[in-house]
């Protein structure tokens, strides 16, 4: 097991900059997941660090030991593909084998017809290893079909266990998950991180679903237009963004954003009200709160309202889409269907909000640390 | 989809007239001749006569015994033998070539596909005159290379004391001379239908070969683009099969048929059989018996398209 | 340590080396490129061959020179003082005279206008036949449709070469050789164009085909004027395919002009041509030659990416 790290790592393609001097370490076993919009870079990371492309500038070191010069095939890593890659011709064990019979056996051992003869004890070595893996997997009923005949969820097993024969140092998993139906993805998700949790191997794993992020990785590295936004885990990017950014882009349904003012006393005012945060900064401020920290309150003089234009009923919670009374804003509040049902479309929605977890932006969505401080009261 | 026509409830017999002229056609000019042919093999029929002898199988007795037909058989094989498997391999090694240089790439495309426009016959008098004993380019060039360490190679010394062979005039080297030629005229086209067949390949494919290992060239032809290749290395050799089967231009504007008959092939021996000498029945046999192999190149051909065809 | 790397814009089985300038170069890719040179020049030859002796006097032929433009300092054509015009008129360079009597001692205009002629009728014809029949077998319902198009299947089969010899008594037997419609008729049904057509066809959404129906328009009309647009590629790319094929032909004009020097297509004309010619006349031969060829290479080396699909079109059936 060893760390992964890439240095400073630009990439560009002819006049475009796809990779703004990225830097990032890998602990060894954790899951790292990269994400972000189509198009960041994150996919054009990863294979960076596999060594399917060279970075423009920068190294990638395993180990401490710069492999940036050095074959894919020789840095020890193993990588599971979007669409498989699986080789239609070979059966399922073959699939499995070829990594192992090009690593081990040389090229005599591995000619058609008289290679067989020659590594006998070799190969069965192989085929046991093959074995032991697609029992874990199992897959092991398959082992003698061709890819062709396989579902989309065995595919991804057979090239999941294509990489897990080779023992890598990393397992490096580009959007596997995407080819499959949404129900399958679910259910993938949980036996991709029990398999990290059993194997203990560092999984360094490309998506641009927010939520596959969020419920499979020990961190998350959230990637925008080739840069590297923050790097935490779960909750530190889901609760303590570094930016706005960020923050839009992490959570589901998207963080509210209204805009605000910090007021001499370094106060938050927000429609006209003055609430219970302070910041070191002043002036025109941009305040995020998530749907779940709004609440419809009953209250004569709520911070916000509005009437309800639409309604997202998933069963277990409910989101009201709510355009306020000031027409400069709307925001998505998420209710429990207890209290939602009292509210029809169209009526008229009074909301509050959880102070303490309000995130505060400047201009430029750059994250202002705030505390929560109750106006008026002396520091004692 | 479906076929919706007389859906509107109006019904049309235009379909009729749609489909019959390219019915009557086919049967006249495709189906009816096998007729014919299969017929007239049986005759001693030659054009002109008001009648037709029956003469069962004799034909067919011909041109399975006299040396002739021996050679007629040696010699289109001999052909095809010599002809695929070098346009095969010429144009999926141009291919691999010209898939893999980063420029110029279409520039060697279009001229390795120049012989596949120009007219053979042009072409094979052009080659005629460039393999002519004394004066032809060829000969030229070999003779450049008369005492240069070529000359170690025992051939070529014989070549240089006496002279080069005769490349058309030669019992023993017509054939190959008429099969380079087929070659040169045909491997442009094998190498356009693997251009095509190579970016069918998926790239990750190729990613995936180089994670497993599989470093050099060699292995990642073996290991991806062969087996990838397959349906198109199947299609590739028939269509050369057939082709070089139906070989005659270079032939008759050229050899004729010789030396010694070294070069006469299914389509000629027709050709001379037929039209020269009159002597249709026998003609008509070797038609028969040029398509029946014709017909059982394509079956196999179907038959091994239809058996790979569980790919992803 | 060297390396390779895969980069993202280059094919799979690239390698590059990086050089110290930073350029792409390397030993592998000078090897291919040599070898694929090497390849270049062999294929080229005859052409060179073919254009460059056409541009040589005969006493320059029958030298070994192997320069490409011959010297064309004027010589005495030796045909012209046999005709028994005086001497000072019988000066010509070597391109003057090969080309002139290429023109000359046999119609080579005329066989090219046969080529037009031939290669157009067979490809209009072609188009006439197999339209209506692929729109029929694609779009129209009726009995026998399948019988029929098992029929195009099995007719694909048929290499027209292979039945010359039949094809050839039975229009001998109507008096029909030596004449335009022998060359034209056999390759009016392209059983190749009726399925490509077909594939092509059953690709068309069927409400277009209702909504002219609506419209009042007769089944004949929706075959040529709605059918036909959409396919207008895949017949470029046949049409190429057709030409090229017919213009080239030998074999079958071969078997079926016997005697009217009127109707040779260019290939035939060409052959004719050579075995009137006696061992000195290379040069108008080649004339020939280049002339035949030319208009072909012209067209795709204009059009190069149609006709390698149309080429490549006739393999997948």
């Amino acid at each position: 097991m060893a760390e992964l790290k890439l240095e400073h790592i630009d990439k560009r393609f002819d006049a475009t900059r796809v990779l703004n001097g990225v830097d990032l370490t890998i602990a060894p076993g954790e899951f790292l997941t990269l994400v972000g919009p189509s198009g960041c870079g994150k996919s054009t990371l990863l294979r960076i660090l596999a060594g399917l492309e060279a970075p423009t500038s920068g190294s990638v070191l395993i180990g401490g030991e710069d492999v940036t010069q050095v074959r894919p095939s020789r840095r020890n890593l193993a990588m599971v593909f979007q669409s498989y890659a699986l080789y239609p011709h070979l059966t399922v064990a073959e699939n499995m084998l070829t990594p192992l019979k090009l690593r081990d056996l040389n090229t005599i051992e591995r000619l058609p017809l008289v290679g067989p003869l020659l590594s006998r004890a070799k190969r069965a070595e192989l085929q046991e290893q093959v074995r032991a893996v697609s029992d874990t997997l199992q897959i092991t009923q398959l082992l003698d079909r061709k890819p062709g005949q396989l579902s989309g969820g065995q595919r991804q097993r057979v090239a999941l266990g294509r990489a897990m024969v080779r023992r890598p140092v990393a397992f490096l998993m580009d959007e596997p998950l995407s080819n499959l139906d949404a129900a399958l993805r679910v259910h993938m998700r949980a036996e991709l991180t029990e398999l990290h949790r059993a194997l203990g191997t560092t999984f360094v794993y490309v998506t641009h679903d927010q939520a596959e992020a969020l419920t499979m990785s020990s961190r998350v590295a959230v990637m925008m237009d080739g840069h590297l936004l923050q790097v935490g885990t779960p909750d530190a990017v889901y609760s303590d963004p570094t930016s706005l950014k960020v923050a839009s882009f992490i959570g589901s349904p998207k963080i509210n954003v209204l805009q605000g003012a910090l007021d001499e006393a370094g106060y938050v005012t927000l429609m006209g009200q003055t609430l219970d945060l302070k910041a070191a900064a002043s002036g025109p401020i941009q305040v995020g709160i998530r749907p779940e920290h709004l609440h419809l309150v009953g209250s004569n003089d709520p911070l916000m309202q509005g009437s309800v234009a639409y309604r997202e009923n998933l069963g277990s919670d409910v989101y009201d889409h709510v355009p306020l009374r000031d027409e400069k804003h709307r925001v998505t509040v998420r209710a429990p269907p207890a209290e939602a049902s009292g509210l029809q479309l169209g009526d008229t929605a009074k909301i509050d909000l959880d102070t303490r977890a309000v995130l505060l932006f400047d201009r430029d969505g750059e994250r202002v640390p705030a505390t929560y401080e109750v106006q008026g009261a002396v520091a004692a | 989809m479906s076929a919706g026509s007389a859906s509107l409830g109006v019904r049309t017999q235009a379909h009729w007239w749609f489909v019959a002229p390219a019915l009557i056609l086919m049967l006249v000019i495709l189906i009816v001749p096998i007729l014919v042919a299969f017929g007239l093999s049986l005759t001693d029929y030659a054009l002109g006569n008001r009648t037709a002898n029956f003469v069962g199988l004799e034909n067919y007795e011909d041109i399975f015994t006299r040396s002739t037909y021996e050679r007629m058989f040696k010699a289109s094989f001999l052909y095809v033998v010599l002809t695929v498997p070098a346009s095969v391999g010429l144009g999926l090694g141009a291919a691999l070539l010209i898939n893999s240089v980063s420029r110029f790439g279409d520039l060697y495309k279009t001229i390795y596909f120049l012989p596949v426009m120009a007219a053979l016959l042009a072409m094979a008098i052009a080659w005629e005159f460039a393999l002519n004993p004394s004066v032809g380019v060829v000969n030229i060039f070999l003779e450049m290379g008369c005492g240069s360490w070529l000359e170690s190679w025992s051939w070529y010394a014989n070549g240089c004391a006496t002279s080069f062979p005769l490349w058309l005039g030669d019992r023993d080297y017509a054939i190959w001379t008429l099969s380079f030629i087929g070659i040169w005229q045909g491997f442009g086209f094998t190498m356009v239908l693997y251009l095509a067949g190579l970016t069918g390949i998926p790239r990750e494919l190729y990613q995936a070969a180089e994670m497993d290992g599989a470093i050099s060239g060699w292995e990642r032809f073996r290991l991806v683009t062969w087996p990838m290749l397959g349906p198109t290395t199947v299609f590739v050799v028939t269509i050369s099969m057939i082709r070089s089967f139906q070989v005659f231009d270079t032939v008759e504007a050229l050899t004729r048929g010789g030396p010694s008959k070294s070069t006469y092939v299914m389509l000629y021996a027709i050709y001379e059989k037929a039209i020269q000498q009159n002597l249709m029945g026998i003609g008509a046999a070797i038609t028969v018996v040029f398509l029946g192999f014709v017909l059982i190149l394509t079956l196999i051909q179907r038959y091994l398209v239809e058996r790979r065809v569980h790919y992803t | 340590m060297t390396t390779d790397t895969l980069s993202p814009t280059a094919s799979p089985s690239r390698h590059l080396r990086v050089g110290s300038d930073g350029m792409r170069f390397s030993t592998a890719e000078t090897i291919k490129h040599v070898v694929l040179i090497l390849g270049a020049l062999i294929v080229l030859m005859p052409f060179y061959v073919m254009v460059s002796y056409s541009l040589k006097s005969p006493a320059e032929i029958m030298s070994t020179s192997l320069a490409f433009l011959g010297d064309q300092t004027p010589f005495l054509d030796q045909f012209c003082v046999k005709s028994g015009r005086p001497e000072a008129d019988c000066m010509r360079s070597a391109i003057e005279y090969n080309y002139l009597t290429a023109f000359t001692e046999a119609p080579l205009l005329r066989y090219l206008l046969n080529g037009v002629i031939v290669t157009a009728s067979i490809f209009l014809i072609q188009i006439v036949v197999a339209l209506p029949c692929a729109y029929a077998l694609a779009k129209l319902r009726f009995w026998g449709r399948e019988f029929i198009f098992a029929m195009v299947l099995f007719c694909l089969l048929i290499p027209v070469h292979a039945i010359a010899l039949p094809l050839y008594i039975m229009l001998a037997e109507v008096g029909l050789t030596n004449s335009y419609a022998a060359l034209v008729i056999p390759w009016t049904i392209s059983v190749f164009g009726i399925f490509l057509m077909r594939q092509f066809f059953m690709t068309v959404p069927d409400d277009l085909i209702d909504a002219a129906r609506m419209d009042g328009m007769s089944e004949f009309l929706i075959v040529w004027k709605v059918m036909l647009p959409t396919a207008v590629p895949a017949l470029l790319a046949f049409g190429i395919f057709s030409v090229v094929a017919h213009w080239n032909d030998y074999f079958w004009p071969r078997n079926v002009i016997t005697g009217d020097r009127d109707l040779f297509t260019p290939p035939l004309g060409l052959r004719e041509f050579r075995a009137g010619v006696d061992g000195n006349d290379f040069g108008p031969m080649m004339a020939t030659a280049t002339v035949i060829v030319t208009p072909l290479i012209v067209a795709f080396l204009i059009a190069q990416r149609r006709f390698i699909e149309g080429i490549t079109l006739s393999g997948m059936k």
